[in-house]
């Protein structure tokens, strides 16, 4: 019987799926994540120590904690799918996704952060009727989560020049289960297939910025970051029976290679025309990866922009807003190529938050959204069609000075 | 190319005069503690100041004599009354060393050493320095440097350390504040512009208080020429004497305070320090 192929699936190898298309799926940071993540230039709160801990020395209290919890809530929509069926495939997760905390020590000032920058919780199942092939059922479980942590430490050179480091430990941790199942009940004919898939990974990535204040009320903001895999190991099986078959086939593979992440360089400027206003923007330049091994195909370079704003309406309530890009790192598809080619959807985004503030603790509440459109391919020289996506984190969060 | 080098190098990094500093990072609602200071934030004060004196007392030897100890404080309660915090019960103390120096912790804790004691000349330069001290603690210098404030138990706090899952660390956080006002007081000093502003406020107090608001250039102007290991701490810890009295000579001439006729005391003071035994270096000028 034949297959029916979907995409993310099945592609150029059974481990290509562990691979990761955008670099900006979640923003960080209290205050960082209602400016869109506009932030390398400001970063004088614990959120500074993932965008530019060179900022934290300007931090506007001596000791400080802040953390996130957010809800993040992602759809794919795959049109003409399956015989002009559309797929849709959504994840959501619940999950704290930042802390820091800074403190002075010796002439500069220490930090220690946690932050989730990717998360994919998939748990769901589809039933597809009447297709050329029959009816067809897949359920998905897949979970794919990248954690980031470690101390922090920047000194000021001046009262309008800082540097300062991060030293992150990464992981991710990726796991995939699909059940496909096509039969043709008229026909008696069936085609199973069990795909496992799963892959972890460790290494560090070092981060080092500076701020500079060229001119009162600007801020000018400099961070670079390059993670590379210590260790890493992928494998995946397939099992597949059929009505066609005696026996059951079992694929399996295995794969050490290290994914070649790239270095991120952001610039930032902020501008601080009042103590009510604060205007920001970011610059992020991913640079292009190559392959590595049969699981992690080469990426290109990307280029993404965020526009972040602050106003305080009154001394006790902060409006924040933002926009920022999220595009891909896989090419665009060309109808010519004769090799399975990958999902390419550029995202845009949005993001809210409204905050209360007492003299020494904050709360905040604010939502980020964005969507995109773009294409994908079944199979390699399958017609390219189009498929659009969202995403939408909910998140509560609160800094404590004390 | 040096020279440009070295133009860009002073462009990058600033200088000590450069017009700006990055308070303009500082949002509105950070200027809430300025104006709106709580009774809490007044008890902290008070408790911290305690624990800041309590150190010092416990590097410094206290000069134990009741009723010079006496007399110093009528002098200094005689300014401080006129500060506006009248919630503070002030405290005035000598320590017994020959560095020549003043102390104040926060909450109204004032130590004068017995160094400075014997540079003085009348009782006008001792509440001069006593005027000094106090105003360090009206405007809160140290409060501010080290970000002292009281328990934040608004419902939007409560919610904050409940949301954030905060272990309020505080006791932790206390004991590095104290560590970090000796180390001011010891070491490193509070900004230029906070010393400056205390000698300000300190010559207003003076005037105020009814004694001889030039008495602070006169002492400053004696122990600016005394350089000696005496002096080591306060050179560390305050800007140069020249510079002070550049400014208060400035705000002098400009509040024609030189004019006013204001009390010196000397010949009070200098019986209540033979009579303790101090031992004035200074045979000064007659009042």
């Amino acid at each position: 019987m034949r297959r029916i192929v979907l995409a993310g699936l099945v592609a150029a190898s059974p481990l290509a799926t562990a691979d990761s298309n955008h670099y900006n799926n979640m923003l960080i940071g209290d205050r960082a994540s209602g400016m869109a993540g506009a932030y390398t230039s400001i970063s004088d709160d614990p959120s500074g120590l993932y965008y530019n801990p060179s900022g934290i020395v300007f931090a506007g209290a001596r000791n400080f904690s802040a953390s996130v919890n957010a809800y993040h809530v992602s759809s794919t929509r795959y049109k003409n799918a399956i015989d002009g069926h559309e797929w849709e495939r959504t994840s959501s997760s619940l999950l704290p996704n930042f802390f820091g905390v800074i403190q002075p020590l010796g002439k500069g000032i220490v930090g220690f952060s946690y932050a989730v920058t990717d998360s994919i919780i998939e748990d769901q199942d589809s039933h597809f009727t009447a297709t050329s092939l029959g009816d067809f059922y897949i359920n998905i479980n897949h979970r794919d989560v990248t954690n980031k942590f470690g101390p922090s430490y920047a000194y000021a050179i001046s009262d309008k020049l800082s540097i300062g480091a991060t030293l992150y430990a990464h992981t991710r941790n990726y796991k995939l289960i699909v059940n496909q199942l096509t039969q043709d009940t008229a026909l008696g004919s069936y085609r199973l297939v069990n795909s496992y898939q799963e892959a972890s990974e460790f290494g560090m990535e070092p981060v080092v910025g500076v701020m500079w204040s060229p001119a009162d009320k600007v801020s000018l903001g400099l961070s670079v970051r390059k993670t590379t895999i210590t260790s890493s190991s992928a494998g995946s099986q397939t099992i597949t029976s059929s009505d066609a078959a005696a026996t059951a086939t079992v694929d399996s593979a295995s794969d050490d290679s290290k994914r070649k992440l790239p270095t991120e360089t952001r610039v930032g400027v902020a501008y601080f025309p009042s103590n009510r206003l604060l205007l920001s923007a970011d610059i992020m330049h991913y640079g292009a990866t190559q392959a590595s091994g049969d699981a992690y195909l080469a990426k290109q370079a990307v280029t993404n922009l965020a526009l972040g704003m602050e106003y305080y309406p009154t001394r006790s309530w902060a409006v924040r807003a933002g926009l920022y890009t999220n595009h891909s790192n896989t090419p665009s598809l060309d109808a010519a190529k004769t090799t399975m080619q990958e999902d390419h959807i550029d995202m845009m985004g949005i993001t809210l938050s409204l905050t209360r503030m007492t003299r020494t603790s904050s709360i905040t509440g604010g939502i980020g959204y964005s969507r995109g459109s773009g294409e994908w391919q079944n199979e390699a020289t399958m017609p390219i069609k189009s498929v659009d996506a969202d995403s939408l984190t909910a998140y509560l969060s609160s800094s404590y000075s004390y | 190319m040096r020279r440009l080098l070295a133009i860009l190098a002073l462009t990058v990094i600033g200088t000590p005069l450069s017009a700006w500093s990055n308070d303009f990072r500082e949002r509105i609602h950070a200027t809430v503690a300025d104006t709106n200071t709580i009774e809490a934030d007044t008890i902290a004060e008070i408790e911290f100041g305690r624990e800041v004196a309590a150190r010092i007392l416990g590097s410094n030897r206290l000069l134990r004599n009741e009723e010079f100890t006496h007399y110093l404080g009528l002098v200094g309660n005689r300014v401080a009354r006129n500060a506006g915090r009248p919630e503070l019960v002030w405290h005035f103390a000598v320590l017994d060393t020959s560095a020549i120096n003043a102390y104040t912790a926060p909450g109204g804790y004032v130590f004068v050493t017995k160094g400075a004691l014997q540079q003085m000349d009348d009782e006008a330069e001792l509440a001069a320095v006593l005027a000094h001290e106090v105003a360090h603690v009206t405007q809160r210098h140290i409060v501010k440097a080290l970000n002292i404030k009281g328990a934040d138990n608004t419902t939007t706090g409560s919610l904050a350390r409940l949301v954030g899952s905060v272990n309020e660390s505080t006791r932790t956080a206390f004991n590095q504040a104290v560590d970090g006002a000796v180390q001011i007081l010891f070491e490193k000093g509070l900004n230029h512009s906070d010393e400056f502003q205390a000698d300000q406020v300190g010559i207003t107090l003076l005037a105020n208080s009814g004694y001889d608001p030039m008495a602070l250039v006169r002492y400053l102007s004696r122990i600016g020429e005394a350089k000696s290991e005496s002096t080591r701490v306060l050179t560390m810890t305050h800007p140069a004497v020249t510079q002070r009295l550049d400014l208060l000579n400035t705000l002098i001439t400009e509040e024609k305070l030189a004019d006013m006729a204001g009390q010196r005391s000397r010949t009070r003071f200098v019986n209540n320090l033979d009579t303790h035994g101090f031992n004035s270096n200074n045979t000064g000028e007659q009042p």
